[in-house]
């Protein structure tokens, strides 16, 4: 087999093991809302890191899944550090320009917004206010995840997930009504 | 008020926080360790509270716990696919492998790359070849909608030996002539207007000496 031969039988091997294991993820994905855009850069990842192994097109062809899926984990944590540090550049940069600018004040509300943004604020405080073991629970419920997913994530048995997620959202009702806010109880919660 | 009301004027709390605000968002290994379930339930709810309301966080999240979803699902399928079908698969994969290469071989346009998807940046030159020392134009064909292209070559450690950034088809970054004859790869990354991102597939090039 010539060298060129060899180079092209390796970019097959690369792309049809990136090409499997990014359809899983995207399959996957699906149901977490997960944003293509970071998949597709996490995959990009993977192949340079294939290519690096120097490995030949047989043992790419062999490469198990668990050493793709390690390589596809480590390479997503090398994005997401990538990513916050050219966030951080981002927020220093606008810092040393904007120093001494004031941030804009908001446009004039009429009184309708107002109210809105006051029962807004409650809403946010009130939920500050639930235990810590319950308020992650809360916040993924009312962020719209099902009790089934809440469950998974933790680990947790669909029974300790609905009692923690019941307390959780009792705490909020009874913090809201002290502070004059009304709420029905959720039937879809309980 | 009702959970639906409550949900929207939850959203609304989230949306008006502060992006990247002022509290310490968990490192990436905490958010892994959330979406393997790994360490304290303690540390997991500490982290899953931050990140639920980080819109950020959530994103890291989504991604990480994809991968691991993925990667559970397939070692599964793998483990039980060999159990059962060892033989049979393995001669199978073979004969798909050699069938699918043979194809992909014989299509394969000497100066052409298509991409994996309909969506992907289709590379045009330079073919698997070129001199080393002299100008080199990489092309390929216009992606719609795309309002810049980003070029990458690689050297064979995987580090980025010449790059370019252009709102054209093709690009002739200078760094490409200072170069030693060898192997290389090169890829060709599209951003369309409302943000997508699409790329090519990693074309070997091998720089000759004269």
């Amino acid at each position: 087999m010539t060298l060129p031969e060899a180079e092209h039988n390796l970019s097959l091997a690369v792309e049809a093991v990136v090409t499997r294991f990014g359809a899983m993820v995207r399959q996957v994905g699906r149901r977490y809302r997960l944003d293509e855009a970071d998949l597709d850069e996490v995959m990009q990842e993977v192949r340079i890191r294939l290519w690096r192994a120097q490995r030949t097109s047989e043992q790419i062809g062999e490469v198990s899944t668990s050493y793709v899926y390690r390589t596809a984990s480590s390479a997503a944590l090398d994005v997401i550090r990538r990513r916050r540090s050219r966030r951080a550049e981002h927020h220093q940069s606008i810092d040393a320009e904007d120093g001494a600018v004031a941030l804009a004040e908001p446009a004039p509300d009429p009184h309708g917004a107002l109210e809105g943004s006051e029962v807004v604020r409650q809403v946010a405080q009130a939920i500050e206010t639930i235990p810590a073991s319950r308020r992650p629970v809360v916040r993924m419920y009312l962020a719209g995840h099902p009790r089934e997913e809440i469950a998974g994530l933790m680990g947790w048995t669909e029974g300790k997930t609905r009692n923690l997620l019941y307390r959780g959202l009792a705490d909020l009702r009874d913090r809201l009504q002290a502070m004059g806010v009304g709420w029905e109880r959720a039937e879809e919660a309980g | 008020m009702s959970d639906e009301r409550l949900r929207e004027l939850y959203t609304a709390a989230m949306a008006a926080r502060p992006r990247g605000g002022e509290t310490a968002h968990p490192s990436p290994e905490s958010i892994a360790a959330l979406a393997r379930r790994e360490g304290s339930e303690e540390s997991r709810l500490a982290t899953l509270d931050h990140v639920m309301s980080c819109a950020d966080c959530r994103r890291e999240l989504d991604l990480l716990r994809s991968i691991e979803q993925a990667g559970g699902a397939l070692g599964s399928a793998e483990r039980q696919s060999s159990r059962r079908w060892f033989v049979p698969a393995a001669l199978a994969a073979s004969l798909l492998l050699a069938v699918g290469v043979g194809s992909r071989l014989l299509r394969q346009d000497a100066d052409t790359t298509r991409g994996g998807s309909e969506d992907a940046v289709a590379l045009i030159q330079p073919g698997s070849s070129a001199a080393a020392g002299g100008r080199i134009v990489f092309a390929w064909h216009p992606v719609a909608g795309a309002s810049r292209y980003e070029l990458e070559l690689l050297d064979t450690s995987g580090g980025v030996a010449a790059s370019a950034v252009t709102r054209d088809t093709s690009a002739s970054p200078a760094a490409v002539e200072q170069l030693p004859p060898g192997e290389y790869r090169w890829w060709v990354r599209a951003t369309t207007s409302d943000a997508r991102a699409l790329r090519s597939d990693m074309r070997s090039l091998r720089l000759t000496g004269r």
